[in-house]
Parts: structure tokens; C-alpha cells; sequence
């Protein structure tokens, strides 16, 4: 019977079940989303961050970065948009704080995306805890910045995980034993993050051979590094702000001394964005980060980096990533509340966030306000930012 | 130096009496006798009778009248070519400039050469019947032209039955659509394929026997011809060429007979050669040729033509197939080695329980190199290369008995792992075997491209030895070793993994064999479709759990790629990822993650290890860590 059946097939037929299965699957893998109707409403969100002087890439790359995310999704669920409200705060603490009070009262802007550094975001906690204002914190590492608040959260990892990880790295991947810690009294970051680093270092068995505080040496970094020299020192930790690490690495350049180099989160985008012509002193150099171009992403990340490319014909940078993944939380928080502009509601989403895609692997924020999510370890190979490892 | 009759006849036409006044006033002090042929023609033995030499220049039918004159009356022959002829003075050898082609005309030591007669007409170079596409077209024309004049004369092309008689008497039945009575023809792709075979005075006739027996070998025969640079010392599949002192050929229908592109005649025809019949000057080169020939042997080259009942009803029904066809008896060797391949024996019992043993204690020892042994021992491969003949060829024989021989040696192969596996109280799951348990479409490419590597191998005994390669390549024991040790463990999810690989295998080589003996001809006449449809079914319905793993496969390979870059943190401890792999075993995602660590972990450390990995995947995983731990 079945060699009957058999023989009533035609290679015609076989054809045709092939071709049919084939359409199958690619109309199931076509499948879109409903598109959303537009409510009319706009709902403000207050940007704040350094759009002018020393820190500017920061906030003119998270800015990039946000409105990336707003171009792939423009719309809440409930149809109503949301109208960025943009101040810039020259990374100055005073000026976040002010401007805080000033979009919280005058604007009523619904949340606040806030570019700045540790430095305003350890000030600002207190003005949004006072206006009762969720305030999510793109840059900020300090440990501290959540410490006791309610109201402000962060995007990225803290100094505790960062400076735990680098520490490890330069012992057991680059199994370097000997390391020099260099970092600036006048930066909470700088000043945290070195302690981590040096904790955990000694932790495991390194050697630190010598610590420099930038501000103290007043530019005459050539002899201090002639003694981390001597020291045998291999490599060279700098939690520093990225003309500090020019400096250093010009002046060991002038006692003919390579040693391994490693910074902190922001460094290599810094360079790159704001020093680009001398990117090269920094070639082999490690940086802990968010995220590299090189490295797998998210399909979300995979979007994001094409819609940057083809809006500002650039390579997406550490700063403008954070930002469209900033704005992503707040969508998603927002999106779970009733009214979309009760900023008690999304404070409280914005610190449950769990599993949500970023640009890198998954992100979430503790109840506590801290970031949980994958660190990278980025290198300057041939100009251009390297990946080289993520750590979870 | 040569030297020159002292008095010859010169015969001229129309066409060439311009040339009567430099012949009379020759450099050799020949004295001419000028005649125009109309004049010869009324009397011939009045002007001809006790000449010793006659030259002439006219056009073919004339020259071969005047050397019909010459074999009577016994004069040697001098031919001046005119400026339009082509082919005769190429082929014999004549030369182009007026002067040289008198001086040759004149000499005085014509060798003797035969004269082909074709149903009593003389043929001086070439007689065809029916189309020769090819083989007639000439050695000047371009290669582009040559291409598309092959195609354009391919189009509507037909075997027809030949019956061929020989002067031993042997009779000759095949197919063909033309053929073609060479004399030392030079002009033609023809005179490349036999080369110098074909003399002026060996006493033969040589005939070449145009026979595409399908559109595969008609292309390649074209590129063949393309490519021909020199002369062939092989004659190309689609060729037979006979060499004898006589041929009679009769077709199918009757046929015109087109003798040296002017005269015809009709099939049958009789064609036989005189040897040494007249004296002809020919050129240095065919003189010298002459004067170096060695007695001529008879050829019978047919063994490509189709030949028997079977082979020509097929060849001559319809048009020329796509692929070629075959009878048993033309591939006798192979069909006997298939046959012998499809037998069951008792060394082929023992070899599947020796190579099933090797190949389980191999996994249950994770050794590659074990594993690799028992691929070579095992005897699988020949009955399903002998399996894919039997479908292609409708031979129930041949397909019963290399499907009994391959069921039995699966048969045999799962008792012999389900025993191993009973002996073996413990139940690890080895790479080797985890390997064989998540076939996907990539399993089945390397299936297809085995089968048609073991068709291929089978069918050309010179590289009969990669056969064992192949076997490597798909490795039929290993998976029925994993299945019989599921088997023996009675896990049904272990069993049915590794026996869809092999099943994967098994149809991919069978169907992909059955394709590659049909593109390589050894389809059968009269053909069936029924095994192929079985097979092309079953490959279907194979590739869907197949094509459902692949993207498995994909995910798989992205994250073992990646992973070579991960670390974690974990209550401040610093884990680096140096492999990872995922495995699906029983319904479950395994990953098994290679980790390095300076501290000691604690079940705490684990615990969030393994939440840290499951954030990052959408489908629950079961996560199995081997740590080594750094001083």
C-alpha cells in the first residue's frame, strides 16, 4: 500500500511539500509587532549632563544615545511620547543639583536621565530623594550614590564590582604580580576605585609596588615613575581622567619605560571621542567598560549600533550605548505604570527591573538602585577599541 | 633532389585552364600533353592507354574519375589543388603555392596508395551519413563558433540502429547518429580524434561512429573537443572508431551518403579499400609517412556505443536523455563487485560485532583514535553503495540482499554496544558520545557529500582505496554504537539521537549514491522511480527533526565561540570561562563550562554562577562546572 501511495507521488509533489514547508517558515519568521497608536500626550523627561567643557563627549554621545533608542521606539505603550527636557550641568555637582530642583519644580518632568559623573550623582541623590523625582544614573560608579537613597538609581556597575574585576584580571588572566596604582585625591571615582583595586589585588597575592596621586606631583611625573620603575612595577592602574592618563604615559614614554597599562570605565571612550589624535599612546592599554563594537551583542544592540551608524555616521561609542540603554529602562518602567508620568511608580519599576535586554547581554537594578550588569575589558588595538573579555 | 617524369598528360576544365600555359612551360622540362577533360571523357582510352603520368587540376569529382583512369590504366597521378579546394591538398599533403604544387605534380616517384571505394564510388577523404555534429566541423573554427555550432547541432538529435558488418564477418549492432569513412582526412576535429591512425596505405577503411548517449556526455564530449589541442591518444566515451578492409553499414532508415561533400549514395553501404591501387605524388611529409608505416592492425573500439536489446530500445525510443544509461552487461565488473557487496557472509557478521565492540569501548574510553579504527573496520559502507545500484536499477536482487545485509549488521551492531554497555556498570556520557547525539542538516551534508564521494569511489576502480576515507568521513558505527548503548541503558531519548544520525547517514548516502550512479550512467534502460521516491521521502521526513536542530547547531557553536571570552564574579571571586559546551540530552540543554579559579568555591559561589549564567539565556539550562583551581 504504501509503494502504491509511493508511486502516485510525483517528484512535482515532493517538490511542492518542500516549497510549501519552506514558505511556512519564512512567513512565521516575518512576524511583527503591532504598531502602536500615537496618544497625542507628550510626557517630559529631564536630561541632565556635561554638553560643554572638559567632560562634553559624555553628555553629547548619551544624548546620541537616547535619541537612538527614541527613534526605534517613539512611542510608550499607551501611545504618549516622550519630550526629552535638556540641560547641561559642565559635570559640575552645584549645577546638577540646581537643575534638579529646576526640572523637578518648574519642568515636572516625569524622570531624570542624569550623564554626569560620580561627583553630581553623589549630590543629586539627596535633591531627588527631596523632590521625590526618579533620577537614573548612566555614568556613575561610586558605591555610594545609591547609599541610603530612594530615588536615584544606577545604570552601571558599581566601583565595589569594577574594581574587584580589574584586580583579578591583572592577576589571573594577564598574570601580572606587580602593579602600581595611580589615581587623583580630587575624584571620588578615582579615589574608590584605587582602593578596590588595591584591596583585591593584595587579596590574591599581588604586589603593589607603589601609588602616585596625580595632584601631588604637580606634572613632574617622570621622576615618581622612575621609582615605580625600579620597582619592577608591570603594570600601571590608573583610574584617572583621560588627559591625566596622557600625561603619565607621555612621561614614562620619556624614560623609555612600557609598562602594562589599565584605567577605569570612560577612559578609552573619552579618548577616543575627545583625544583622538593621540589615541595611539594608548595602544595595548586596558580599560574596564560597557560595551565593545567587536564583542557579540544583543540583537537589541545590533539595532541600536546600525541606527547610530546610519543617523551620525560614527562608530557607536561607550556613552551613547549607555544612553539608548538608559532610556530602554525608563520606556520599560514607564510602560508598567497606569499613569505613565507618576514618578513614585517608576522609581519603584526602575528598580525592579530584571532581564532587560540591553546592548551587551541582560541589565537589571536591584531594589537598592544598583546595576547589575556585564563588565567589559576593552583594549586599544591598532587605534581602535579591542574586546577582550565580559565578566558577569 | 628530386626528379621528374619526362612527359605527362596535364587534364585541365574550365576552371583551371589558366593554369595550362604554366604547365607547359615548367622548370623540369616535362613535355606536356594538354586535354581538357570533356575531350578525355569522350575517348579516354584513345589519350590514356601506355601514359606514364598525368597531372590534373580540376574539381574533386574529375581528380577522382582521372585516378579511376589511373587505377585502369595503370599511370602515376601528379594534382595541382585550385586556389578554392581546402581539403584535398590537406589531405594529401599538397602544397599551396602554384609552382611547388607543379613540381610535385611532376615527379617521377609517386608512392602507392589505396583507393576507398564507397558503393563503388571512390572517396578521397571523408564519406557521412546521418548527423556527426563535431566531428565534421573544421579544424579552423573558432572555439566560440565550435561551442555554439556543438550546441546547434545537438538540437533534435537521435540514436539510430546500426548494424555494422565487418570482412571477418563479425556483425555489429549499436546506436548511433552518424557515422563517418575517414581516408588520412585531415581537415576535420575527426582527424584529431584517431589521429594518424587512418593511413593512406594501410589497407583500410577507418570509421568513426558518433554516438552521444545523453546530454551529460554530449557536454562534456563538447569540452573535450574545445580543449583539444593535439592529437588524443584516448577516444572520448561518445566515440567507437572500426579499422578494417571492409565495412558494410546499414541503418535503421535509409540514409544518404555524402562522399567528399559533393557525391551521395544511400544506406547500405558497402565500403572496402584497394590496396596500393594507384600512384598519387603526394606531399614529403605523407610520403614519408607511407614509406615508415608499419602493417596496419584491425581495431574494434565500440565499448562506450550502446550495445544489446535493452541498451539500444532505450537509446533509439525517444530523444537523447539527459543522463546516460547502461545495461548489466556493459559495467559487468562493477555489477559483479556490487552483487559480491550485497552478499552477507560470516566475515561481515564479524567485522560489525568487532567494529561495534571497538567502536563502544572507544566512546565509553572518549577516545578519538579508537573511534576512528572502528569507523575503519567497519564493513557498512559497501552494501549501501551496492543498495543505492539496486533502487537505481530497479534490481530487486541486488536491493533485497544489501537491505537484509545492512538491517542485519545494524541488528548485530546494536546487540553487540547493548552487550558491551551491560558489561559496563557505569554510565558516563563522553564527549564522543555527546558528539553523536545532536545531529542536525550539517550531518546530513556531510551524509550527501559521502554518498556521492562512495558512489563515485565505487565506480572508478582506480580510486577504489578512498572508499575508506568515506567511511571515516560519515562514520556509520560510531552513532549505531550510541544507540545500542542508549538501548542498553533503556534510554529512549540517548537511543533515538544517535540512531537518527545514523539514520541521517544511512538515507543521505543511499539517496545521494542512487544520484550520483544515475549523473555517471549506470541507470538502467528501462528505469523505475518507486526506490528513489522511497529514499527522497525519507530524506525529507529525516530533515525536519534535522532542520530543527540546526538552528541548535547554531546557537551552539555561537556560544561555544563566545564563551572562550566570559568570566565571572561571584561573592568576589574571579571565574574565567576556558570552554564551554552545549549539549541537549533528554529534552534538557546541558552546559558543561571549563572554569578556572584561584579561590575555593563554595555551593553559595556555584549557586550564583549558575543564576548568573541562566539570566543571560532565555531556556533553562542544566549547568555542570568543571573547576580547576590555580595555585
Amino acid at each position: 500500500m504504501l509503494f502504491t501511495y509511493l508511486k502516485s507521488i510525483t517528484m512535482d509533489g515532493i517538490a511542492r511539500l518542500v516549497i510549501i514547508l519552506i514558505a511556512t517558515m519564512m512567513i512565521t519568521a516575518c512576524e511583527r509587532e503591532p504598531a502602536i497608536e500615537p496618544s497625542g500626550k507628550t510626557i517630559s523627561i529631564g536630561i541632565i549632563g556635561p554638553m560643554s567643557g572638559d567632560d562634553f563627549a559624555k553628555g553629547q554621545e548619551g544624548i546620541k544615545g537616547i535619541k537612538v533608542a527614541q527613534y526605534i521606539q517613539p512611542y510608550l505603550n499607551n501611545g504618549d511620547v516622550m519630550e526629552l527636557v535638556v540641560k547641561d550641568d559642565e559635570n559640575n555637582p552645584d549645577q546638577t543639583a540646581s537643575l534638579i530642583k529646576w526640572m523637578a519644580e518648574e519642568k515636572k518632568v516625569a524622570a531624570i536621565l542624569l550623564l554626569s559623573t560620580s561627583a553630581s550623582a553623589l549630590k543629586a541623590g539627596a535633591y531627588a530623594d527631596s523632590y521625590k523625582i526618579p533620577v537614573l544614573t548612566l555614568l556613575a560608579t561610586h558605591t555610594d550614590v545609591t547609599k541610603d537613597r530612594q530615588y536615584i538609581s544606577q545604570l552601571s556597575f558599581d566601583n565595589n564590582f569594577q574594581g574587584q574585576v580589574a584586580a583579578q584580571f591583572v592577576k589571573d588572566d594577564l598574570l601580572l604580580d606587580r602593579v602600581a596604582v595611580i589615581s587623583d585625591n580630587d575624584s571620588f571615582y578615582s579615589t574608590e576605585l584605587a582602593g578596590e583595586f588595591i584591596r583585591k589585588f593584595t587579596a590574591v597575592g599581588g604586589i603593589i609596588t607603589g601609588s602616585l596621586v596625580v595632584d601631588q606631583v604637580s606634572g613632574n611625573y617622570a621622576e615618581a615613575l622612575e621609582k615605580l620603575k625600579g620597582g619592577r612595577t608591570e603594570l600601571l592602574y590608573m583610574p584617572i581622567k583621560a588627559d591625566q592618563v596622557l600625561q603619565i604615559i607621555k612621561a614614562a614614554k620619556e624614560i623609555k619605560w612600557a609598562p602594562e597599562l589599565m584605567g577605569g570605565d570612560g577612559l578609552l571612550a573619552t579618548v577616543l571621542n575627545q583625544y583622538r589624535d593621540q589615541v595611539h599612546y594608548l595602544e595595548g592599554m586596558y580599560a574596564t567598560d560597557f560595551f565593545s563594537k567587536h564583542m557579540p551583542l544583543t540583537q537589541y544592540g545590533d539595532k541600536a549600533r546600525k541606527m547610530y551608524e546610519s543617523m551620525f555616521d560614527s562608530n557607536i561609542s561607550t556613552y551613547a550605548g549607555l544612553g539608548a540603554e538608559a532610556h530602554t529602562v525608563l520606556q520599560t518602567a514607564m510602560n508598567k505604570c497606569t499613569a505613565a508620568e507618576n514618578r513614585e511608580c517608576i522609581n519603584k519599576n526602575i528598580r525592579s527591573t530584571e532581564n532587560l535586554t540591553g546592548i551587551a547581554g541582560r541589565l537589571a537594578i536591584t531594589g537598592e538602585g544598583k546595576g547589575v550588569r556585564p563588565l567589559i575589558i576593552n583594549a586599544i588595538r591598532r587605534g581602535e577599541l579591542g574586546y577582550v573579555v565580559k565578566v558577569y | 633532389m628530386a626528379s621528374h617524369v619526362d612527359a605527362a598528360v596535364f587534364i585541365y576544365t574550365e576552371h583551371s585552364q589558366y593554369l595550362v600555359d604554366q604547365v607547359l612551360e615548367n622548370p623540369f622540362g616535362a613535355s606536356i600533353t594538354p586535354v581538357e577533360f570533356s575531350t578525355l571523357s569522350r575517348d579516354s582510352a584513345a589519350i590514356l592507354e601506355g601514359v606514364g603520368h598525368v597531372i590534373v587540376a580540376a574539381r574533386v569529382p574529375i581528380i577522382k574519375t582521372v585516378l579511376g583512369y589511373a587505377q585502369k590504366y595503370g599511370f602515376s597521378v601528379g594534382i595541382i589543388p585550385l586556389p578554392t579546394q581546402r581539403e584535398l591538398p590537406r589531405s594529401y599533403d599538397l602544397p599551396g603555392k602554384l609552382d611547388e604544387a607543379i613540381d610535385l605534380a611532376l615527379r617521377d616517384d609517386a608512392p602507392a596508395i589505396d583507393l576507398v571505394l564507397c558503393n563503388k564510388q571512390i572517396m578521397l577523404y571523408k564519406a557521412m551519413m546521418g548527423r556527426i555534429p563535431l566531428l565534421d566541423a573544421p579544424l579552423d573554427m573558432s572555439r566560440r563558433r565550435m561551442f555554439w555550432h556543438g550546441l546547434k547541432r545537438f538540437v533534435g538529435l537521435r540514436l539510430l540502429t546500426f548494424n555494422i558488418s565487418l570482412a571477418n564477418k563479425q556483425k555489429i549492432r549499436t546506436a548511433a547518429c552518424g557515422c563517418m569513412i575517414v581516408q588520412h582526412h585531415e581537415s576535420s576535429m575527426a582527424s584529431r580524434i584517431i589521429g594518424q591512425d587512418s593511413g593512406v596505405s594501410d589497407g583500410m577503411v577507418s570509421m568513426i561512429i558518433s554516438s552521444p548517449s545523453s546530454i551529460v556526455e554530449y557536454v562534456r564530449f563538447l569540452f573535450q573537443t574545445l580543449n583539444l589541442s593535439g592529437r588524443r591518444k584516448r577516444i572520448p566515451s561518445t566515440i567507437g572508431y572500426i579499422k578494417f578492409r571492409e565495412i558494410d553499414i546499414e541503418s535503421e532508415t535509409e540514409l544518404e551518403v555524402t562522399i567528399d561533400g559533393g557525391a551521395t549514395t544511400m544506406t547500405p553501404v558497402h565500403c572496402e579499400t584497394l590496396q596500393s591501387a594507384i600512384r598519387l605524388n603526394v606531399g614529403d611529409e605523407l610520403r614519408e609517412e607511407i614509406r615508415t608505416a608499419k602493417s596496419a592492425k584491425q581495431k574494434i573500439n565500440i565499448q562506450h556505443l550502446p550495445k544489446g536489446k535493452e541498451e539500444l530500445q532505450k537509446a533509439t525510443k525517444k530523444a537523447i536523455p539527459f543522463f546516460a544509461y547502461a545495461s548489466e552487461e556493459r559495467f559487468r565488473d562493477l555489477f559483479l563487485a556490487l552483487r559480491e557487496d550485497a552478499r552477507t557472509n560470516s566475515m561481515y557478521i564479524v567485522l560489525m560485532v568487532l567494529s561495534t565492540m571497538l567502536a563502544t569501548v572507544g566512546l565509553y574510553q572518549n577516545s578519538s583514535a579508537v573511534v576512528i579504527g572502528a569507523m575503519l573496520l567497519a564493513p557498512l559502507m559497501t552494501p549501501i553503495v551496492s543498495l543505492a545500484m539496486g533502487l537505481l536499477r530497479q534490481d530487486k536482487g541486488l536491493t533485497t540482499q544489501s537491505t537484509v545485509k545492512i538491517i542485519l549488521g545494524v541488528v548485530v551492531a546494536l546487540l553487540s554496544a547493548i552487550l558491551i554497555t551491560q558489561m559496563f556498570p557505569h554510565k558516563p556520557l563522553t564527549e564522543e558520545m555527546q558528539a553523536r547525539l545532536n545531529p542536525t542538516l550539517l550531518d546530513l551534508a556531510v551524509a550527501i557529500i559521502a554518498g556521492v564521494a562512495g558512489a563515485y569511489t565505487k565506480a572508478y576502480k582506480e580510486i577504489l582505496q578512498s572508499l575508506a576515507g568515506v567511511a571515516i568521513a560519515v562514520a556509520l558505527v560510531p552513532p549505531l554504537a550510541v544507540a545500542g548503548i542508549g538501548a542498553g541503558r533503556l534510554d529512549w531519548d540517548f537511543f533515538s539521537q544517535a540512531f537518527l544520525l545514523f539514520s541521517t547517514n544511512l538515507v543521505g548516502i543511499v539517496l545521494f549514491a542512487t544520484i550520483t550512479f544515475r549523473v555517471l550512467g549506470y541507470s538502467p534502460a528501462v528505469r523505475g522511480r518507486r526506490g528513489i521516491k522511497l529514499v527522497t521521502l525519507a530524506l525529507v521526513l529525516i530533515a525536519v527533526p534535522l532542520y530543527l536542530s540546526y538552528e541548535r547547531i547554531v546557537e551552539k557553536i555561537v556560544l561555544e565561540k563566545s564563551w572562550q571570552h566570559e568570566r565571572f564574579l561571584v561573592n568576589g571571586k574571579y571565574l574565567i570561562v576556558r570552554n564551554a559546551r552545549l549539549n541537549h540530552y533528554q529534552d534538557k540543554d546541558v552546559m558543561t563550562v571549563d572554569i578556572l579559579a584561584r579561590e575555593p568555591l563554595t555551593r553559595d559561589d556555584l549557586n550564583q554562577f549558575r543564576e548568573k549564567i541562566q539570566t543571560n539565556f532565555d531556556k533553562k539550562l542544566v549547568i555542570r562546572a568543571d573547576v580547576i583551581y590555580i595555585p
